[in-house]
C-alpha cells in the first residue's frame, strides 16, 4: 500500500470514523439509560453539541498546575485511543497491522487511563490526587485478568497478529463458541466496563465523592479532548472485544450477499456490546475501591485462569470447542 | 462557525449548583427538575460536579458571611462564557433573612447575577423557564465574550 492511501486511511478512519462513532455510542448509552429510567433522554446531536460547546469555552490552567503535563495529557489520551483503533481490523484488515500488534494495542488502550493520571496529578488538585490514586488501583486490578483473557485466543491461534486471529475465526467460528472463549469473553466485558470507568467500576470519577476525579481541574478544550478520548474508547474497546472473541469485524467482499451479511454483523456485534455495557452501567451502583480490587483479583482473575487452562488443554489435546 | 458555537452553547448548558446557606427546599426543587417527570436532560442540561465543567452557576440560599468568599471563588473558577442564576426568594432578595446579622447577600451583592427565579421554593416549571431565559442570555453573550 502506498503512502497516499495509508494517509487517507489514517485520516478517514482515525479522525473521522472513530470519534464520530464513539460519540454516537455515548448517545446510545445516554438515551438507553434515560429510557430505562422512564425519561425521554437527550436528542441524537447531544454529544456533538457538548463537544463543540466545550471546545469553544475558555481553557483555564490552575496556578498550582504543571502547565505542560496538564495540557499534554488530553491529546495523549485521544491519540492513543485513535492509534489503537487504526491497527485493528475494521471493515477491511488494517493496512498498518504488523506482527505483535495485539501487544501494542494492549498498551495503547491503557494510555487514556495513564494520561488521566498524568493530567490529574499535574493539576495539583487534592480531589484529582485521590482520583489518580483510584485510577491507578483500577488499572492494576483489571490489567492482569485482561491480559490473561487475551492470551486465550492468542494461544489457540498461536499468533500475535490481529489479521491471523480474525482469519482463524472466519474459518473456524468465533472463539465465543468455545468454553474457554465464553469465559474469557465474560471477563473481558467486565474489564471493558472498568476501562471505560462506568458503574460499578466508576471509582476514579465518583461524582458524589471526589468531584470529578482526575478531570476536576479540566475545562474547555482540554476537557473536550478528554471527553472525546473517552467516547473513542467506547468505540475502540467493543471493536477490540469483537475482533478477539466475536469473529472479527472484517467484511468479505467476495460476493454482494456475504458482504451485506458481514456488514450487518459488524453493526450487530458492536451495538450488542455497547448495549450490554449500557445495561450494566445503569443497573449497578458504584462499588468501593477495595470491592473493585477484590472483584478483579479474586473472581475475574480466577475465571481468566480457568479459561487460560482450558485453552492450553484444548491446544494440547486438540479439542477446538474447549 | 459562530452560529454553530452558539447553537452548541444553547443545546448543552451544564449546571453547577452551589448552596450558599439555603434551607434545602430550593435544592430539592432543583434536583426535582432532573427527575424523570421533568427530565431536563432532553434539553442537554446536566448537573456537573466541578465548576470548571459548568456553564451555568445556580446559587440557592441567602449568602452568609462564611459562604460569600467561597461563592466568589467558585464564580472565578468557572470558565467563560458563564451565566449565574439566583434561585429562590432568599437568593434573589434576601427574603426573611435580609436583616440577619451574618448575611453578606443576596447573591447579586457578591457576584453578578443574570437571571432571578423567585419563589419559596420556585416550582420546577419556573426553574426550567429561568434556565431558558439564561440560555437567551448565553446567546446574547456571543458578541461580547465568545
Amino acid at each position: 500500500m502506498d503512502i497516499g492511501l495509508g494517509l487517507l486511511y489514517v485520516v478517514l478512519m482515525g479522525f473521522v470514523v472513530a470519534p464520530n462513532v464513539g460519540l454516537f455510542f455515548t448517545w446510545v448509552h445516554r438515551k438507553l439509560g434515560a429510557r430505562m429510567q422512564w425519561r425521554v433522554g437527550p436528542p441524537i446531536y447531544q454529544p456533538w453539541a457538548d463537544f463543540i460547546k466545550l471546545t469553544a469555552k475558555e481553557t483555564l490552567v490552575p496556578a498550582t498546575a504543571h502547565r505542560i503535563a496538564f495540557l499534554l495529557a488530553p491529546p495523549i489520551a485521544l491519540f492513543s485511543a485513535v492509534l489503537a483503533f487504526l491497527v485493528m481490523p475494521f471493515v477491511i484488515r488494517s493496512p498498518l497491522e504488523f506482527t505483535g500488534d495485539v501487544i501494542v494495542v494492549l498498551y495503547l488502550m491503557v494510555m487514556p487511563a495513564i494520561a488521566a493520571m498524568i493530567g490529574g496529578s499535574a493539576s495539583g488538585n487534592p480531589y484529582a490526587a485521590v482520583g489518580v490514586q483510584r485510577e491507578m488501583t483500577l488499572v492494576f486490578s483489571y490489567e492482569l485478568p485482561f491480559i490473561m483473557t487475551i492470551l486465550v485466543p492468542v494461544l489457540k491461534v498461536g499468533s500475535l497478529r490481529f489479521g491471523d486471529l480474525v482469519n482463524y475465526q472466519m474459518n473456524n467460528g468465533p472463539f465465543l463458541f468455545s468454553v474457554s472463549g465464553t469465559i474469557a469473553f465474560a471477563v473481558s466485558m467486565m474489564v471493558m466496563q472498568a476501562k471505560l470507568a462506568f458503574p460499578p467500576f466508576d471509582v476514579p470519577e465518583a461524582k458524589t465523592e471526589i468531584v470529578a476525579g482526575p478531570y476536576t481541574e479540566y475545562s474547555g478544550a482540554s476537557l473536550a479532548l478528554f471527553k472525546l478520548a473517552h467516547a473513542t474508547m467506547l468505540f475502540v474497546l467493543p471493536c477490540f472485544v469483537a475482533n478477539m472473541f466475536l469473529g472479527g469485524l472484517v467484511v468479505r467482499f467476495d460476493d454482494p450477499i456475504t458482504a451485506t451479511v458481514d456488514a450487518i454483523l459488524i453493526v450487530v456485534k458492536l451495538l450488542a456490546l455497547v448495549i450490554v455495557s449500557a445495561l450494566i452501567r445503569f443497573f449497578y451502583p458504584r462499588a468501593r475501591p477495595d470491592q473493585v480490587f477484590g472483584m478483579f483479583w479474586r473472581a475475574a482473575t480466577a475465571w481468566a485462569a480457568i479459561a487460560l487452562a482450558l485453552s492450553v488443554i484444548s491446544v494440547i489435546v486438540g479439542l477446538p470447542y474447549l | 462557525m459562530a452560529g454553530l458555537i452558539t447553537w452548541a452553547r444553547v443545546k448543552s448548558p451544564w449546571l453547577f449548583h452551589f448552596n450558599s446557606g439555603s434551607c434545602n427546599n430550593c435544592d430539592i426543587e432543583l434536583v426535582d427538575v432532573l427527575t424523570p417527570r421533568f427530565d431536563v436532560e432532553r434539553f442537554g442540561v446536566l448537573l456537573e460536579g466541578s465548576p470548571r465543567h459548568a456553564d451555568v452557576l445556580v446559587v440557592t440560599g441567602i449568602v452568609n458571611r462564611q459562604a460569600a468568599p467561597r461563592l466568589r471563588r467558585i464564580y472565578e473558577q468557572m470558565p467563560n462564557p458563564k451565566v449565574v442564576i439566583a434561585l429562590g426568594t432568599c437568593a434573589t432578595s434576601g427574603g426573611i433573612f435580609t436583616e440577619g446579622y451574618n448575611i453578606a447577600g443576596p447573591v447579586d451583592k457578591v457576584i453578578p447575577v443574570d437571571v432571578y427565579i423567585p419563589g419559596c421554593p420556585p416550582r420546577p416549571q419556573a426553574i426550567i423557564d429561568g434556565v431558558v431565559k439564561a440560555l437567551a442570555k448565553l446567546q446574547a453573550l456571543r458578541s461580547r465574550r465568545g
